[in-house]
């Protein structure tokens, strides 16, 4: 298991500037070759229209792009929303569609190639099973009333399509989360249903209404425009933590790098010891900020002597405590704090005292704190800083 | 001067109105379909409930009108009358109001949504066309059904204000009728959800509501954070200041004043959050500076202050940290928040001036180490003397306008504590640092003279 949480994680991806003729000529020519394939698609099963088609088509391009940023977890695209919608025509025409608009996505896309194509493999599968879900339900709910059966072959189809897409994808273990953190899906599938609902709905002869789509849209953008503000403000939030962690080392009490490198072991030990995600967060927190109180005492310069660590930790302990959200922060930064959080802390500041950031040293540390006096710290965060040293993954950096 | 006794009669009015209207459709009329009516009404007393979303232009956007809009389709071959008046009476299960029996304003509520709807349905039969309706049919009709709606609504509730108030508050009618422009596409919204009820059935109405609350639902939790985020932060930076007396509690000044002339000068929701923020950290660099240089009393020499005039570096180096700062990060800087006369000032950010003027009227109107507070009125002049070279002109006429509309005063005997009692009465040097130039621009008071030294 590798740290999950740095502290600039949530960094928002700049959009790099784009050659913007030969993008429109790409998007140009991928867009007929879309529009060929639909077209295809619809010979081959003529049922709903070819707009309709094409505006499913559009919908998932676009909702592609726009992504619902959701805390600690990859982002979810608004597209998945679209394609729980679409489960309900036909499986040519759907496999068409999905597959245009997943290719003209990937070709205007500017990640590297591999990882554009691993994406849209993923999207692909993902919708694959969840139109195989909606297939089998359909099959088993033949006899129920008509609403029914479709709610409930669309329900099992999209939350087959989220899960499946979402492990594919990795990263942290989304099934480990309790259900209020699920709220984005439950707004993407809930918008998936309408969708699929509204299929043949107002103004439809035999596809999509064009009016269910302006519908459609506003509980979507809604839900994605709150979810974006709450994405900022924690990123800010975080980013500010990050960026007064820095004051101290440029006021030239901390080594540069100091908090940022203590911040990033915390998150390998607390992942290496199974600490729960909100003692991570303050954790965190609290490890960027071990020296803030250095600020408030008196200056070594003036004084001629520098304070002891206990000193800095209560005092930062003492501002932190003032705050309500950071409270729990200061709790563990508090010399007197002695749960794991609070020892973790410890030895990750005082390992990185020892090898300032040079990873050569990691070894030779760890052994030199177990060597300390016994109750210093705590043995079983000093065998998860052994198998984490080990394991070489503290980025190598020089001193 | 309010009419208690009037409006008490107006809402019972209202209600016994819609209610009567009620009895004599049923009379009249067939009855509507208990499934729709209970769906649509429990909706309908929800969005009442709710409260309203303010957008960032100020407009609050509640759901009530599409729902109302939707009732007129669903009911259009039932009862086209009765059903929307009914689901506006719903309007009367408001939580908050009923639990502390406010009965007057329920009754004013569920009588003019009933009587809008009934009013607005009535538009729509004599309006449309016999057979079904098409997407152009209903996007024709939509627009005089709500307009019908919105004027019935908005006299009701106007009567109410002016017998509530004794008074019509002009600047707040004009924005409630600009506001008013936003319930067209709600309306239509609301008549395509009427027909996709009628065509795909009930579920569609809480499939379309779940994801508008779940958003409902995560934005006060962004507003939640943010409010703590900034509570945090002020903490976090006052405690910081501590170190350092002679400042003690200027960044947050600095942050409220910048919000006042962001509000005057019309900054949007997100312009004036980080407006706030970047005041609020405009100095974070000064914690870098050793104390005795900023506790010294008196001029620096030119090497401390240089080594004082580096904490401006630092300043932007950790805003500029922040992607949402960046954009404001010169605000830390002296030499960005210059104004200088430009022919375009389309393009170039307001926000460093607004600091400078903020920072410049605390430094001014609070007690430091080389000298007392200056008065409220003796500061305006200074900023307004200054303004065209030092400061933005309309920064300066926008903090002056927003001190006096809320009354606030501050210079001597308006502070909160004053460390340094001993410090002498000198010049009007406008901002913190100008102070402490060694050969600084002459204090411009003549009366003051330069007592600093």
């Amino acid at each position: 298991m590798t740290a999950t949480v740095r502290p600039d994680a949530g960094r928002p991806e700049r959009r790099r500037v784009r050659n913007g003729a030969r993008v429109g000529v790409r998007v140009g020519a991928v867009g007929m070759c879309g529009a060929a394939v639909v077209a295809a698609a619809t010979w081959v099963v003529p049922q709903p229209t070819v707009a309709t088609l094409a505006l499913l088509a559009t919908a998932i391009l676009v909702g592609e792009t726009l992504v619902i940023r959701v805390p600690e977890r990859p982002p979810l695209p608004l597209a998945t929303a679209v394609l729980i919608g679409a489960l309900r025509i036909p499986g040519m025409q759907l496999a068409g569609v999905v597959a245009a608009a997943l290719v003209v996505h990937a070709l205007c896309d500017d990640t590297p190639a591999r990882d554009r194509a691993t994406r849209a493999a993923r999207r692909a599968a993902a919708t694959a099973a969840g139109w195989v879900a909606f297939a089998a339900v359909q099959g088993v709910a033949g006899t129920w009333p008509d609403d029914l059966a479709v709610l409930a072959a669309l329900g099992a189809g999209g939350i087959v399509l989220i899960a499946v897409d979402e492990r594919l994808r990795g990263g942290p273990s989304a099934w480990r989360l309790g259900h209020r953190d699920r709220a984005a899906e439950l707004a993407l599938l809930s918008s998936g249903l309408f969708l699929g609902f509204g299929y043949r709905g107002v103004g439809a002869d035999n596809g999509i209404g064009a009016w269910v789509l302006p519908l459609f849209l506003v509980p979507l953008l809604s839900a994605w425009y709150a979810f974006d503000r709450l994405a900022t403000i924690r990123i800010t939030y975080r980013q500010t933590i990050a960026a007064l962690s820095a004051v101290p080392e440029l006021a030239g009490l901390a080594r540069p790098g100091h908090a940022q490198r203590v911040a990033e072991l915390c998150g390998a030990l607390a992942a290496e010891l199974d600490l729960p995600q909100d003692r991570i967060q303050y954790l965190e927190a609290a490890a960027l900020l071990h020296h803030l109180g250095h600020l408030c005492l008196p200056d070594p310069r003036e004084s001629g002597r520098a304070p002891l660590p206990a000193e800095v930790a209560a005092k930062g302990a003492e501002i932190l405590r003032q705050t309500e959200p950071l409270r729990p922060a200061g709790d563990l930064l508090a010399p007197d704090a002695d749960d794991v959080a609070a020892q973790v802390l410890r030895v990750a500041s005082a390992f990185d005292e020892l090898t300032t950031g040079d990873a050569s040293l990691g070894p030779v540390a760890v052994e030199a704190l177990r060597s300390g006096p016994g109750y210093l710290y705590d043995p079983l965060v000093l065998d998860a800083l052994d198998r984490v040293v080990r394991r070489g993954e503290l980025r190598r950096r020089g001193a | 001067m309010a009419r208690p006794a009037l409006l008490t009669a107006y809402c019972l009015t209202l209600a016994i109105a819609a209610a009567a209207t009620a009895v004599v459709v049923a009379w009249r009329g067939p009855a509507p379909q208990p499934v729709p009516l209970l769906i649509l009404g429990a909706l309908f007393a929800m969005a009442g409930n709710l409260d309203r979303v303010t957008s960032s232009r100020g407009f609050s956007v509640s759901a009530s009108p599409m729902l109302g809009m939707a009732a007129v389709v669903v009911f259009h071959d039932t009862a086209p009358l009765l059903g929307p008046l009914l689901v506006g009476l719903f309007d009367v299960l408001d939580v908050t109001h009923l639990r502390r029996f406010e009965w007057r304003k329920l009754a004013f509520n569920a009588g003019n949504f009933g009587l809008s709807l009934l009013a607005a349905a009535a538009t729509f039969e004599v309006l449309a066309p016999a057979g079904p309706l098409g997407p152009t049919e209903m996007a024709a009709l939509a627009l005089p059904t709500v307009v019908v709606f919105s004027v019935i609504n908005l006299s009701l509730v106007i009567v109410v204000t002016w017998l509530a108030d004794g008074g019509i508050d002009h600047r707040e009618l004009r924005r409630d009728l600009l506001g008013e422009a936003h319930v067209f596409p709600f309306a239509l919204l609301g008549f395509c959800l009427g027909r996709l009820y009628l065509d795909a059935g009930p579920v569609v109405a809480p499939l379309f509501i779940a994801p508008i609350l779940i958003a409902r639902q995560t934005f006060n939790a962004y507003v939640a954070i943010q409010d703590s985020h900034e509570a945090a932060l002020r903490i976090l930076i006052g405690a910081l200041e501590a170190k350092d007396r002679y400042t003690a509690g200027h960044a947050e000044r600095v942050a409220r004043y910048a919000g006042y002339i962001g509000e005057e000068l019309g900054l949007g929701v997100r312009r004036l959050e980080r407006l706030r923020l970047a005041a609020l950290m405009h100095d974070v660099g000064k914690l870098v500076v050793p104390n005795h240089l900023l506790n010294k009393p008196g001029k620096l020499t030119p090497d401390e202050f240089a080594e004082v005039r580096r904490h401006e570096d630092v300043s932007v180096e950790i805003l500029r940290r922040i992607d949402f700062l960046a954009p404001v990060a010169p605000s830390a800087t002296s030499e960005a928040s210059r104004f200088e006369p430009v022919a375009d000032e389309r393009g170039q950010p307001i926000e460093p001036h607004i600091v400078a003027v903020a920072d410049a009227y605390d430094a001014m109107t609070s007690t430091r180490s080389y000298r007392r507070a200056l008065p409220q009125q003796e500061a305006f002049r200074e900023l307004r003397r200054n303004a065209g070279r030092q400061f933005h002109p309309r920064v300066v006429d926008a903090l002056i306008a927003a001190l006096r509309r809320r009354g606030e005063v501050h210079g001597p005997g308006y502070e909160e504590h004053v460390y340094h009692q001993d410090a002498p009465v000198t010049g009007t040097g406008s901002a913190g640092l100008g102070d402490l130039l060694p050969d600084g621009p002459a204090p411009a008071a003549p009366a003051a003279g330069t007592a600093g030294a």
